[in-house]
């Protein structure tokens, strides 16, 4: 994954527009399957974006990267702190379209909740993203080898069998 | 669970989410035109911290609390993570010291907690019950957020903030003193907790709030937005009934000298009893407090200046208008655009450039000091270079929150360590032609060793002497420069550079810019695994890597321990090339080759070989399984190959 670098200018609005087109559905669904909020989720991916905006853009290639490590940073900081608890939620259904998953995806997602929050996080980079275990490191900013030894705890909470592994 | 499935669960929840255009729409637009962005959840802003600070005094008072390290020793339990982690152990330590200090507990749940002849489910079930006796109803009705949850790692550990609450109660049982002095006391305490909280939260509340780490300004309040400040007080902090207060009709009286509001409400005894539902028969400490006693139920007078402001502790205006005349600044005061441009004039003006010299440069930027708790988050660290040429030419690192130049450097014309330099160079030269360290020649590797001697790294020894050390000696020395005993591999560019240049801690930006820069340029790999291993691992033995291998597989394939006891094993000392997903670390490869006595078996899935990575720590990396069968030599042969 490219390090994340910053480029001095702004970007249009229609960029963000496409940012937002292409990358708000997914950013949503991978908060929201983090933290198991979708207010929460809503109010990270906006924040997500309008740090892009501010910050002025990134390169263009490693513009999906910039924005997951971003909101994974964000539901991070969420999570670490208590008072996210002592929050009102307000999700608007009108604002979100959710799909069901099928019921054998649910017992595996149900799974996913489970599993300790760090944890959580790198299984989803690890299996949905395929980010390779250095990468994971960078975007969560921890060490390898928290890494390394999450995946190993993750795995063997979800039994994961090593093949796949 | 097959990884394939973990997969396609993961992106069915993923995909899931369709936001709907409007949604995307509003958002662009709110992001565009500056707007504050509308926000689907609400921090409560008002902290607890008050309202439990009231309330805990009845319990304090009521257990009698008598000594005065009780913090002292949950301080210590917080810090050493033992709050976080709340296991048996942790919880037992806990009551002991709660009995030590005067709580009063059960004494049949106490022997039961500390016999360690019960069942550890007994013990910790009794532990749970007399924190909870003390802390858990409590906590649970006052504050919404403390609600076990497993992956939080909190647990229904107390709140270092409550005990330290207690602690002041536990000091001073006598009723709040409404003297002078007494407030200038609570006052200390308050402000210890507010310290205590604004470290604890602080960054994630500006964070939350304001995604760039800006204080919001406060702007000035009307009337109107004086008595929802005294109306979030009344339910948020002290909790008491929203509707009633909605209702209610305050005092309202404006001072123009002080410029500050002084606001009351009333609510009735039934909306303070739901408070100290769990106190029944315990009357609330008012004597002196700020709260009154009424005919109707209880009033509370608050002062409220013109940002918004509100104060409990003080009823004099002039102490409050004291306590908020140095309020915060916003923490940010220029963007990085804005500190581009200082960079520029910086570089301009001490190195003499033009203009048109500094616009053929690209700049970009990095957050300099960025950690996993967003220390120093307000500095940003600024690279100028070719835009062809990866070669760094000038540096510099901006103080956002003061909008200050922190250095101003040239990566070409700062005095190097030019004796490291050389070394380094010739560690790199080294590793592109002969590889990692141990494939070294012994020649190289001597070489090698006598360049670091010359800048000191390696001590007087009468190694130097020597006329043909062997490729032992050579390696202990190596091993030992790097702070790695018995493992010679970790050629380090960080330890290397610190030789020359003082401890890392010691540098000051110009110099760490450059060291990180050199780190960075050289590459040499082993790095990550010299921290790691300085950090304190324990490094397993080939032995206890192939044991570990195959309990490993063993419990993968639901076969009991020792099932692999004939299966023949091969264990190679390895290092990743770099650019893998596990880049420059030195590992184990662990061979196993079914035997000839069990081929054709179908135990672990038929497969005939394995072969697993695991690191020297012990932690199992990956696996491959080969189905056919290959002896050790040819399956170490084939890896080994890709090495």
């Amino acid at each position: 994954m490219q390090k994340e670098t910053l480029v001095p200018g702004s970007i249009s609005e229609e960029e963000l527009i496409r940012l937002v087109d292409t990358y708000s559905g997914v950013l949503l669904g991978l908060c929201r399957l983090t933290l198991g909020d979708t207010a929460m989720a809503q109010d990270i991916v906006q924040e997500t974006f309008l740090r892009a905006w501010k910050k002025g853009g990134f390169r263009q290639e490693s513009e999906k990267a910039w924005l997951i490590k971003v909101a994974m940073n964000l539901c991070h900081d969420y999570h670490r702190s208590r008072w996210w608890k002592h929050i009102d939620h307000k999700a608007s259904i009108e604002e979100i379209q959710i799909t069901e998953p099928d019921p054998a995806d649910r017992e595996i997602l149900a799974l996913v909740k489970e599993l300790p929050f760090r944890e959580r996080q790198i299984v989803i980079l690890h299996f949905w993203n395929r980010m390779t275990l250095g990468d994971i490191a960078q975007t969560l900013g921890v060490s390898q080898s928290s890494v390394f030894r999450g995946l190993e705890k993750a795995k063997k909470r979800l039994k994961i069998e090593l093949e796949g592994g | 669970m097959k990884a394939t499935e973990l997969q396609k669960a993961l992106e069915s929840s993923i995909t899931s989410c369709q936001p709907s255009d409007y949604w995307k729409n509003h958002m662009v637009r709110q992001i565009v035109k500056g707007e504050e962005m509308s926000k689907r959840t609400k921090l409560s802003t008002g902290i607890i911290l008050v309202a439990v600070l009231m309330l805990v005094s009845a319990v304090a008072l009521a257990v009698g609390i008598l000594v005065n390290d009780y913090y002292a020793k949950v301080a210590e339990m917080d810090a050493s993570g033992a709050l976080g982690r709340w296991n048996l152990e942790d919880k037992i330590t806990f009551v002991r010291t709660m009995q030590e200090c005067g709580f009063e507990i059960d004494p049949e749940l106490y022997q039961t907690a500390m016999n360690e002849n019960v069942p550890e489910s007994q013990r910790e079930e009794a532990a749970n019950r007399i924190v909870d006796a003390t802390y858990g109803a409590l906590i649970r009705q006052q504050q919404g957020y403390y609600i076990s949850e497993p992956e939080d790692s909190f647990g229904v550990a107390p709140d270092p903030v409550i005990v330290f609450q207690e602690r002041y109660f536990a000091e001073h049982p006598e009723p709040i003193d409404d003297t002078p002095e007494g407030r200038e006391r609570l006052l200390a305490y308050t402000d210890a907790l507010g310290y205590y909280l604004r470290d604890t939260y602080n960054p994630f509340y500006m964070q939350a709030h304001e995604g760039q780490g800006e204080m919001p300004e406060k702007t000035e309040i009307d009337e109107d937005g004086a008595v929802e400040c005294l109306k979030g007080y009344m339910t948020e902090i002290l909790g008491w009934d929203p509707e009633e207060v909605e209702h209610m009709t305050p005092d309202v009286e404006w001072d123009e000298t002080y410029r500050m509001w002084t606001l009351s409400g009333e609510v009735s005894a039934a909306s303070m009893e739901k408070v100290t539902d769990r106190r029944k028969g315990i009357e609330p400490t008012l004597e002196g407090s700020f709260i009154e006693k009424t005919e109707k139920g209880y009033r509370v007078t608050i002062l409220v200046d013109e940002k918004g402001n509100w104060s409990l502790e003080y009823q004099d205006k002039e102490a409050f208008r004291k306590l908020h005349i140095d309020d915060a600044e916003p923490v940010v005061r220029i963007e990085s655009n804005e500190a581009m441009k200082l960079v520029e004039q910086a570089i301009m003006q001490k190195y003499h450039l033009a203009e048109s010299e500094l616009n053929v440069l690209f700049c970009d930027a990095v957050p300099a000091g960025l950690g996993e708790n967003n220390e120093q988050m307000y500095l940003m660290k600024f690279h100028t270079h070719y835009q062809m040429n990866q070669e760094m030419k000038y540096g510099a690192v901006i103080n956002l929150a003061t909008g200050t130049v922190e250095a101003v450097f040239s990566y070409e014309t700062e005095k190097w360590p030019d004796e490291g330099l050389r070394l380094l160079d010739y560690c790199a030269e080294r590793e592109w032609k002969e590889g990692w360290y141990f494939h070294w020649s012994t020649d190289s590797k001597e070489t090698l060793v006598r360049k670091m001697k010359e800048i000191g790294m390696l001590p007087d020894h009468e190694f130097w002497n020597t006329k043909k050390p062997s490729e032992a000696q050579i390696d202990a020395l190596v091993a030992e420069a790097f702070g790695v005993p018995g493992y010679p591999s970790a050629v380090n560019a960080a330890v290397m550079i610190q030789a020359v240049a003082g401890p890392a801690d010691s540098w000051d930006w110009t110099t760490r810019c450059l060291m990180e820069y050199l780190i960075e340029k050289y590459h040499i790999h082993s790095d990550s695994l010299a921290g790691k291993i300085a950090g304190g691992s324990e490094e397993v033995s080939q032995e206890t890597a192939a044991e570990k291998v195959k309990s490993a597989v063993c419990s993968a394939w639901n076969m009991p321990e020792g099932s692999l006891q004939d299966w023949q094993c091969t264990v190679q000392l390895v290092q990743s090339p770099t650019g893998t997903q596990h880049g420059s670390m030195v590992f184990y490869r662990v061979f196993l080759t079914r035997p000839d006595s069990e081929l054709g078996q179908d135990t672990f899935g038929g497969k005939d070989n394995f072969n697993y990575r695991i690191l020297l720590d012990g932690t199992i990396v990956d696996s491959t399984m080969v189905n056919g069968w290959y002896s050790p030599a040819e399956d170490a042969q084939r890896w080994g190959n890709n090495e």
